[in-house]
């Protein structure tokens, strides 16, 4: 007997996705899903912003193990849930849906999902977020994104990260940023240093207009 | 190394289409897949053979049809009571 579904392979995470995103609309909670490679500067990024912002963020720390990071998270002073895959490579919409229980999702101005340090595997898997930011340090080379091109084709922002370290290093800011735009015409691509502050104010300015867009949709 | 979460995922989806169409045995699925979602097709059935639940899917095979964009989808199932 032949069954024709013509369904996505997909449609479990697309559906516990949905689930998420329509209970992140009934809180009127925006969610940033962040994914790069391991050693990007996600954590390092968060704990900055985490220190300057005055909104209430809560965050999920996805890693394959140990409480790292949500430990350096929590001394920010922000709620925050360690979720370990143990092995898999990225977060899906499910694991998201447990780690929910655990916020009073109401108190929150906005949560923050670091995903698995990765960036090839979170970019398939909708978690219900409302923005999914592509996070790339220049220590990574200026050829990145054309080799791993999903994760950037999808984003609604590039971070690249460590612009503090361009004088040390053989990085084209043009043929990177060219390569970006090559694969998301239009995508918005931001310059940020966690060490020094740089760029951190034209982050707080883009996410909050972008949510006051969002917001009155 | 995502063809592990997708062959998973996979799993999941032909186990609640074969409940729903009373099917006992999946003899064959057949997937569509674009090129730019850079699923490697020899990891996927890799992936897919280490997971795949049986008896439900022990003699199963996976035909993948490469075409351009951006598909992942289950096209049909082939599969006895």
């Amino acid at each position: 007997m032949r069954v024709k579904l013509k369904q996505p392979v997909l449609q479990g995470n697309d559906a516990a996705a949905r689930t998420n995103r329509a209970l992140f609309e009934r809180h009127r909670l925006p969610v940033l899903n962040l994914i790069s490679s391991p050693g990007a500067g996600k954590t390092t990024f968060l704990e900055r912003w985490l220190a300057e912002t005055d909104l209430q963020v809560g965050v999920i720390e996805g890693d394959l193990a140990t409480t790292l990071d949500a430990e350096r998270i929590a001394a920010c002073g922000a709620e925050v849930v360690q979720i370990n895959t143990h092995g898999a490579c990225h977060l899906d919409a499910t694991m998201i849906a447990r780690a929910l229980d655990h916020f009073a999702l109401e108190r929150l101005d906005l949560l923050v999902i670091e995903n698995v340090g990765n960036l090839v595997c979170p970019a398939e898997f909708d978690l219900g977020e409302s923005l999914r930011i592509t996070l790339l340090s220049l220590t990574e080379g200026d050829d990145k994104p054309a080799k791993y091109p999903t994760s950037f084709r999808w984003a609604d922002a590039v971070l690249l990260t460590k612009v503090d370290l361009l004088p040390y290093l053989r990085c084209d800011l043009e043929r990177l940023s060219g390569s970006i735009q090559a694969l998301n015409p239009g995508v918005p691509i931001l310059y940020v240093a966690a060490q020094t502050g740089e760029g951190m104010t034209e982050w707080n300015d883009w996410l909050r207009r972008r949510l006051s867009a969002e917001g009155s949709r | 190394m995502h063809e592990v979460g997708i062959a998973h995922e996979l799993c999941l989806a032909v186990e609640a289409a074969a409940r729903q169409h009373g099917l006992g045995r999946v003899q064959v699925i057949q997937l569509v897949i674009g090129h730019e979602r850079l699923v490697c097709h020899e990891a996927l059935q890799f992936a897919f053979d280490l997971l795949k639940p049986a008896p439900l899917m022990q003699d199963t095979r996976l035909q993948i049809e490469g075409r351009p964009g951006y598909d992942l989808l289950i096209d049909q199932i082939e599969g006895e009571p």
